[in-house]
């Protein structure tokens, strides 16, 4: 660890890559007095990372930024410890190649095979890219990290230093399911047609959804983010990927964040395909399969159409992730559709999630003239083409029966109808 | 920012008002650093004044709390605000401060 010095900017692999002997090494010289001012960049920082180089005790010697906001780094960003860096996650490779001096990469990588190449494992994302712009790459060998294909090699030569060290990945646990979901679900599969190629957003909705998907055949998976549920649906086989225009036969995704078994299930998996999130996010290539369908979730929706997904309370909650990029690429397929999904209240049906107006200061994550369809457990509705009284009145149709008199009261009091 | 200094039984009361902000945040640590520069690491820092603290002021405390602890002081701090109180939760610094309800407490805090 060495190389790093006092105001060096360090990068780290995502998710499941946060590697921890590495992270912890560093941590354990900042707690020494030894290093100072670091910058730290993170997208959804899970434990191994808000252990150590995140804990509070060293936010006097920690610069943080958080490409998307996780449980980790949400009270941090709260209150100024950590900043957040806006972002389509597409871009992100490009923004941390162009906009950051990345002094160091760390990340968790999986054996390396009899030709000298690791595999960059669950995260290839932009650790693939920063793990070659940074002036010094260290990697954390598992062997429990999965060895993936597609464009997710390391050769040793392009490695600084190597640090061996087995321990178990971190593993995603989705809130159980609520009452809402079967409607949810119901409505949600009825507009995937067989032979659709699905990207299913993060979080426990989609989750919920993909084990909903039990009578569809032949569909394909180009995806973000490769969960449990997707897996399961490649076990059953009802994802085969055979219709796809685009790597047909082959499962397309950046990160994986499962269990041990979803982990086990990738490893040497020639079925499963890993390419940079630059590759698998960008509209243009998420276009190039017919039927794409994204199946995304959101917090709310106004009465104009325009989604918040990121802020709540007044400050950052999670991202725009790869939201507006699925959002984008599945309307542009030739049949595709894009889905965005929220239960319609929240609070134990307090409040409502279809709101009159967005809160001030909230962002929106996907913009009005975007959003295609929206689901909820009362009903779908298609806004493309729509005026912003016939919105109005559908976005109101699939609100919670019981806040749908005040929103029409609003609405006209917006004149929006 | 306002700054006002005691000294009670060894230990230096430093009472800190108004918005300790990324503006005053140099002021508030300069103020620390020659407290502590002078060998003085037994410290309460009275907020019953304090109506806003940003990060930089959440930061010059969290390094001064390190300094004097490397010399066996310590920075407790009493009086805080409900608004004050809830912005040290959520950056996890209630887990690293001794916080006491007031300056009688935070000083028995020393004694023991």
């Amino acid at each position: 660890m060495g190389g790093i010095k006092n105001g060096s900017t360090i990068v780290h692999g995502l998710a499941a890559a946060e590697p921890p002997a590495l992270l912890q090494a560093i941590a354990n010289r900042l707690r020494a007095g030894d290093l100072k001012d670091l910058q730290v960049h993170s997208l959804l920082p899970m434990e191994n990372v808000s252990k150590s180089l995140l804990a509070p005790d060293l936010s006097d010697c920690v610069q943080a930024f958080s490409w998307f906001v996780s449980k980790s780094s949400r009270s941090a960003v709260k209150v100024g410890l950590s900043y957040y860096v806006p972002n389509h996650f597409h871009q992100v490779p490009r923004l941390m190649r162009e906009s950051l001096d990345i002094d160091v990469a760390v990340t968790m990588v999986s054996p390396m095979d009899q030709a000298g190449f690791f595999s960059f494992g669950t995260a290839n994302d932009y650790t693939s890219t920063v793990a070659r712009c940074a002036k010094r790459l260290i990697v954390e060998v598992n062997r429990n990290q999965p060895r993936v294909f597609g464009d997710a090699l390391l050769h040793i030569s392009e490695v600084d230093a190597i640090v061996e060290r087995t321990s178990p990945l971190i593993e995603f646990k989705w809130p159980g399911p609520r009452p809402e979901d079967d409607a949810i679900g119901r409505l949600v599969t009825d507009l995937v047609p067989d032979g659709a190629t699905l990207q299913l957003g993060f979080g426990g909705l989609p989750n919920t959804i993909a084990m909903k998907l039990k009578g569809h055949k032949d569909l394909g998976i180009h995806t973000e983010v490769f969960g449990p549920a997707m897996a399961d649906l490649i076990k059953r086989g009802i994802v085969t990927g055979r219709r796809k225009n685009l790597h047909t036969g082959k499962h397309v995704f950046t990160v994986v964040e499962g269990s041990r078994e979803t982990y086990r299930f990738i490893n040497n998996n020639p079925s499963m395909e890993s390419y940079p999130v630059s590759y698998t996010n960008d509209p243009a290539v998420i276009a190039q399969n017919d039927n794409m369908v994204s199946i995304n979730s959101i917090i709310e929706v106004d009465l104009l159409g325009q989604c918040n997904s990121e802020f709540l309370g007044g400050s950052e909650y999670s991202g725009t992730g790869g939201q507006l990029d699925y959002v984008r690429g599945a309307y542009n397929s030739r049949g595709g559709k894009s889905i965005l999904a929220f239960y319609s209240t929240a609070k134990q049906g307090r409040v409502s999630r279809v709101v009159p107006r967005l809160e001030s200061g909230a962002v929106i994550t996907t913009p009005r003239m975007d959003v295609h369809y929206l689901v909820t457990e009362h009903g779908v509705v298609n806004l493309k083409g729509k005026s912003t009284r016939a919105r109005a009145f559908d976005i109101i149709s699939i609100a919670h029966p019981r806040f749908r008199d005040s929103l029409l009261r609003e609405a006209e009091n917006m004149y929006l109808i | 920012m306002d700054l006002g200094e005691k000294i009670s039984g060894g230990v230096n009361i430093l009472s800190v008002g108004g918005r300790l902000d990324a503006y005053s945040a140099a002021e508030a640590e300069k103020k620390l650093d020659g407290l502590v520069a002078a060998g003085n690491v037994k410290i309460i820092l009275n907020l019953e004044g304090l109506e806003y603290i940003s990060s930089s002021g959440l930061r010059v405390f969290l390094a001064e709390l390190k300094k004097v602890r490397k010399q066996q002081g310590d920075i407790k701090l009493c009086c805080m605000k409900p608004n004050i109180r809830e912005v040290f939760d959520i950056a996890g610094f209630t887990q690293l401060f001794n916080i006491a309800e007031d300056e009688s407490a935070a000083l028995a805090g020393f004694a023991a």
